[in-house]
């Protein structure tokens, strides 16, 4: 079963995400295992054993905690190879300025290699919401086969 | 259950000492060859029975030996799965083999991408679709059984029957049913291995042949009774490849040139449409000093010479000036062996009149062979001189290979990109049975699949491939921004505007003849009206009902061409430019004269004859004094006449028309193409919507304004009754 994880440390949002990530993926007629994770508290061992196959990321966590590093600790990252496929990551902005304040890192400053066909940022009022992104992202799942973590 | 390591990492010591010396020679081309074959041993409850051990041990034995013998023993790889009912591993090949034999042979392992699409997708996918080695099961006849059905309800049969590199070794049982599927297989007390050896070293030796199904075999087993080497070879068989372009013809070439051992000397390929036939017949057999004017004093040596001990390949023999003249001048060099040919400008007593060289000679065709010779292009004479003739099958003749083909040209092309998978693969292999298509086009639809994948990451190779598809075959219609027109109203001249307001005054062709409907341009360019209101009339209708800029602009070229003669200025011209970043065509306004605002407030007063009153009458209310103060660009104009409400214009098509006049260079990017806007919006830049990228503005108008010495441009809602 693929899994999904939320990166989020908002309650509200976590809804929304959960809520939009179960109704995208009944509609693609798939089932998907979902994990939730506030960005600093110690993960579980459930969490552990779950690599990602997909990650919605918030950037701008609290605690002063960038995304991108909350990132490195979600198993499926781990490994920095340049060959090895790492997992879809959503970048969801919902609008509350975050994107002045938190932006895209340089590509140079990150510490593992993000492979851009794989990562997908949604901007506030784009076009591409974070449906539209997921259900891109899982049909691409389907099609090019999913481990089973 | 991982007992075994790759030993590839420490090549050369555990290699026995007598094999060291050839080994070491054989080094310069290591990588020339790659010598692998797949075996899978497909045992359900993970215990390998004694008989499948024999005889693996038996062939990897003679695995080693062949490979000895063909002297590159370095990259003899074998690469053993073991494929249980719990998982796929590499099979412990460790804890099988503790004596010589292990040693003696190098084992690999599956590549990781490779692993996964075994463990996502079955034994039988990865056969099909994503193998590149020849591949050996062994297994049980239940298992066999098992695979026949297939995984998933499809019964992949055919496919398997079709292909000649996959090679079952089972008990009596599992016989029986290959024998039934009519499946490739051999019994495991069979010791006598020599049919599965052969089989796979005839698949390493001919690898640049992509393809495992029996069609390419067969031109497998051709090129290498053809290419035996030299030694064993008493004449030089000249040989004749015939297929159609980017069927492969080169690679089988170059197939039997490594194939015959030839490597001391070079492999040339001359293009026969290249040169004009004296200087590729003076190209290929030399000449000797003073032949021609301007020729080398020393003389010059001929690509059959220089190819001495290699092999020349005359491309394209049908490409040439006068194919039959060529043939003819080759006829002489085929009958003797090696062969003997003549220089240009060979005197006797001076010079030798003949001289020989050791080459092998190879020709290609790429047209039909009876065709040729019915239309003369091809001699008789020159066709029976072959005894070896190699037919180069099609694309379609052999659709699974279309995987195999994918995949290496997806390796050769690119290695970024997003991998190809095996549903891709599959997909692939079954988009059309009947697809015309060649090697060529089946790249160009790889990249242009690659450019949707690029420009949507979100979308999965297989909706790119359909995304292609759906655009059409003809390979142009990606480079037209023409909108999306039905064919009907292209072709037919019936539907064509003005064709139907005076029908009396000249014969229309009849729709029925094609001859006529294809000798119709698809811009009509010869049948306007002369009169110019009258060309105006066709304008406006033009504009109001049908959404095709391209007539528009040609008719508005008319107008502006007639209008000019009668009473603006002479120097005025709507050129036509070709093929510019892409754009098949477009126009631009422009002049010779110096004093651009008499001529431009001559084209306010075309617009205003070209569009109706209430369209523009905004427009008119500030543009409308022909003074020089009024000035427009035409690119203005030609702006508006592309947002014009009526016309779906695309993206690309409305930067064609923004063309700085002043520095000569295409504004084609969106992001100027709206910085010029919004510099044209002006103060009203905050009121309006902006414009977006990709959007197409079918109800909104585009309005230009002269307020206080400024031009402004708005985008306006559309009302709906504008277009009745």
């Amino acid at each position: 079963m693929p899994v999904v994880w939320i990166v989020e440390d908002e309650k509200t949002y976590r809804e929304k995400a959960r809520a939009i990530v179960a109704h995208t993926a009944a509609d693609a007629d798939m089932e998907l295992h979902l994990i939730e994770w506030d960005g600093h508290g110690p993960l579980s061992d459930e969490q552990q054993s779950k690599p990602a196959d997909l990650v919605i990321l918030d950037l701008n966590l609290s605690h002063g905690i960038s995304g991108l590093n909350a990132l490195r600790k979600i198993p499926g990252f781990h490994n920095r190879h340049k060959d090895r496929l790492h997992p879809y990551v959503i970048i969801w902005s919902h609008f509350d300025g975050e994107l002045e304040v938190d932006p895209m890192p340089r590509a140079r400053d990150l510490k593992f290699h993000f492979n851009p066909d794989r990562v997908f940022r949604t901007y506030w009022k784009a076009e591409t919401n974070l449906e539209t992104a997921l259900q891109g992202f899982l049909s691409r799942m389907k099609e090019e086969g999913v481990y089973h973590g | 259950m991982n007992h075994f390591e790759p030993e590839y990492e420490t090549g050369c010591n555990i290699m026995p000492e007598k094999a060291q010396d050839p080994m070491k020679k054989q080094r310069v081309t290591r990588d020339a060859s790659q010598i692998g074959v797949d075996i899978f041993l497909l045992f359900r409850d993970g215990i390998l029975l004694d008989e499948a051990k024999t005889w693996l041990k038996l062939y990897i034995k003679r695995h080693a030996a062949k490979a000895l013998e063909t002297g590159s023993l370095d990259n003899a790889q074998l690469r053993l799965t073991h494929i249980t009912g719990e998982g796929i591993d590499a099979a412990p090949v460790g804890t099988l083999f503790h004596g010589s034999a292990s040693k003696q042979s190098r084992f690999g392992e599956l590549k990781p991408n490779e692993k996964m699409q075994l463990q996502l997708h079955g034994l039988i996918s990865f056969l099909l679709f994503a193998r590149e080695y020849p591949a050996i099961i062994i297994t049980e006849g239940e298992e066999i059984e098992r695979l026949c059905s297939g995984p998933d309800g499809v019964s992949h049969i055919q496919d398997l029957r079709d292909d000649a590199f996959i090679i079952f070794v089972t008990d009596r049982k599992g016989m029986a049913c290959a024998r039934r599927q009519q499946l490739h297989a051999v019994p495991w007390e069979d010791q006598s291995q020599e049919p599965v050896i052969e089989r796979t070293f005839l698949f390493n030796r001919t690898r640049q042949i992509k393809g495992f199904s029996s069609v390419t075999h067969e031109v497998r087993r051709k090129v290498t009774s053809y290419g035996k080497k030299a030694e064993n070879r008493k004449t030089h068989h000249p040989v004749l490849i015939i297929g159609e372009s980017r069927t492969g013809k080169e690679l089988i070439a170059n197939a039997l040139y490594r194939v015959s051992g030839l490597e001391k000397g070079r492999f040339i390929a001359v293009a026969c449409g290249t040169f004009t036939q004296g200087l590729l017949l003076s190209e290929i057999f030399g000449y000797w000093p003073g032949a021609f004017t301007s020729s080398d004093s020393h003389g010059g040596m001929g690509l059959i010479q220089s190819a001495a001990k290699g092999a020349l390949l005359v491309d394209d023999m049908d490409a040439a000036d006068d194919p039959a003249g060529l043939q003819g001048a080759f006829l002489r060099c085929l009958i003797t062996d090696p062969p003997q040919y003549r220089r240009v400008g060979a005197r006797p007593l001076k010079k030798p009149l003949s001289e020989t060289a050791d080459t092998w000679l190879m020709f290609t065709l790429n047209k039909p062979v009876r065709e040729m010779i019915r239309s003369g292009k091809l001699r008789e004479d020159f066709l029976f001189r072959f005894q070896r003739i190699i037919q180069s099958p099609r694309l379609s003749a052999r659709p699974a290979d279309i995987p195999q083909i994918a995949l290496s040209l997806w390796k050769k092309s690119r290695s970024d990109g997003r991998p190809l998978t095996i549903p891709t693969l599959r997909h692939l292999r079954y988009l059309n049975t009947d697809w015309g298509a060649n090697a060529g086009e089946l790249q160009a639809l790889l990249l242009l699949a690659q450019e949707c994948l690029g420009e949507n990451k979100l979308l999965t190779w297989t909706e790119a491939i359909d995304r292609v598809l759906e655009k059409g075959e003809d390979y142009l219609t990606w480079y037209e921004n023409d909108p999306k027109r039905p064919v009907s109203s292209v072709q037919e001249p019936g539907r064509i505007g003005w064709a139907s307001e005076k029908p009396g005054n000249r014969p229309l062709p009849s729709l029925q003849d094609p001859k006529a409907r294809m000798a119709q341009p698809h811009i009509p360019s010869c049948e306007l009206p002369k009169n110019t209101d009258d060309l105006i009339d066709v304008l406006k209708r033009e504009i109001r009902t049908r959404p095709n800029t391209g007539l528009e602009i040609d008719v508005v070229k008319r107008v502006y061409r007639l209008h000019g003669q009668e009473s603006v200025c002479e120097g005025e011209r709507l050129e036509k430019r070709n093929y510019i970043e892409g754009y098949r065509h477009w126009y631009v306004l422009g002049t010779e004269h110096k004093d651009d605002a008499d001529n431009e407030s001559g084209l306010v007063r075309l617009l205003k004859r070209a569009y109706a009153e209430d369209t523009i009458s905004r427009l008119i209310q500030s543009i409308g004094k022909e003074t020089p103060s009024g000035k427009i660009h035409p690119y203005k104009v030609l702006l508006f006449l592309a947002l014009h409400p009526d016309n779906s214009v695309k993206r690309k098509e409305m930067s064609a028309f923004l063309w700085d006049r002043k520095g000569n260079k295409p504004l084609t990017s969106f992001e100027t193409h709206r910085e010029i806007l919004s510099r044209l919006m002006g103060i009203t830049r905050e009121k309006g919507p902006a414009l977006r990228k990709g959007t197409v503005y079918q109800n909104h108008l585009l309005v230009l304004e002269y307020i206080g010495n400024e031009w402004i441009l708005r985008l306006l809602a559309r009302e709906k009754d504008i277009s009745q």
